[in-house]
């Protein structure tokens, strides 16, 4: 194997998760846990401060090389030796996070305040680079990965049953509410059984329609978290099995 | 016969010494330091 072969292959491994006894991986891992953080500290402030923008622009700085280490590493990653390998990885939902993750600092160079704001709100995708450190949290992606065709059926007919259910009282309540995204907002509210009781129906059938809504909703809400549970659940037995072999 | 310091890590790869760890590991320090020295600074002095 060539040096700089070596040498790639190495960088690899510390950039990675770390494995037994690769030190250099292990404060490679710290670093990163400590700069995620870091870098979400300005978001429990009100103002920023100069620490905080030079914080923000050393947290930028990490996140950038990070970055480009592992597309510089992407064939080994992608396990293929050829240009496609970089291409691929650019678009795999982590490389997108570590992307993102980068975007916060350029809110310091754009005059607008708001599209600044909005682009500072991007630390909180910070958050989603501690997934690759956390064997729970691998374990729950692939849990939500086996399982996205249930939850998608779910989500589908939730958000049918919202517009349908918003409808009908739109139509039965056209005193109640304003326009039609308020009737979307109360079937929502009724629907995961918040309920918070500021827009709320006056005629019996309103009240009615509402009573089901409720109902259903225990129904609907409750059917994610089953199929996350069973997901669970036989990941776990997965790996057990694996372990034993 | 000198023997040559080697250094063979978990996942095969086999160096004669880990130069590019160590600078990963001094880097990291200081980095580390950096970021809990200034956020600490922005902790104090909101």
């Amino acid at each position: 194997m060539k040096s700089s072969e070596m040498m790639k292959k190495r960088v690899y491994e510390i950039i990675e998760v770390s494995k037994k006894g690769d030190i250099a991986s292990r404060f490679y891992d710290a670093m990163m846990l400590i700069a995620v953080i870091l870098g979400l500290l300005p978001l429990t402030m009100k103002s920023e401060n100069k620490y905080t923008i030079i914080l923000d622009f050393v947290v930028a700085g990490i996140f950038l090389a990070d970055y480009c280490l592992r597309i510089y590493t992407s064939d080994y990653k992608m396990g293929i030796k050829c240009y496609q390998a970089y291409l691929a990885y650019a678009f795999t939902p982590m490389a997108i996070v570590d992307l993102l993750a980068i975007v916060p600092v350029i809110s310091f160079a754009i005059a607008d305040p708001t599209i600044s704001s909005v682009l500072k709100l991007f630390r909180v995708v910070v958050v989603l680079k501690l997934i690759r450190y956390s064997k729970t949290m691998v374990i729950i992606t692939n849990v939500l990965r086996r399982v996205k065709r249930q939850l998608g059926a779910v989500l589908m007919i939730t958000i049918i049953y919202i517009i349908a259910s918003a409808m009908f009282i739109f139509q039965l309540e056209m005193d109640l509410f304003k326009n039609f995204f308020e009737a979307l907002y109360w079937a929502t509210i009724s629907i995961t059984t918040i309920g918070y009781g500021d827009i709320s129906p006056t005629t019996e059938i309103g009240r009615f329609v509402t009573m089901i809504s409720s109902l259903v909703g225990v129904a609907v809400i409750a059917l994610p978290s089953g199929i996350i549970t069973a997901g669970y659940m036989e990941e776990i037995k997965k790996k057990k099995t694996a372990h034993e072999i | 016969m000198k023997k040559q310091k080697t250094l063979i890590s978990d996942h095969g790869i086999e160096e004669k010494q880990d130069k590019l760890g160590i600078i990963v590991i001094a880097t990291c320090s200081v980095l580390d330091a950096v970021m809990v020295i200034l956020g600490l600074l922005a902790f104090i002095n909101p």
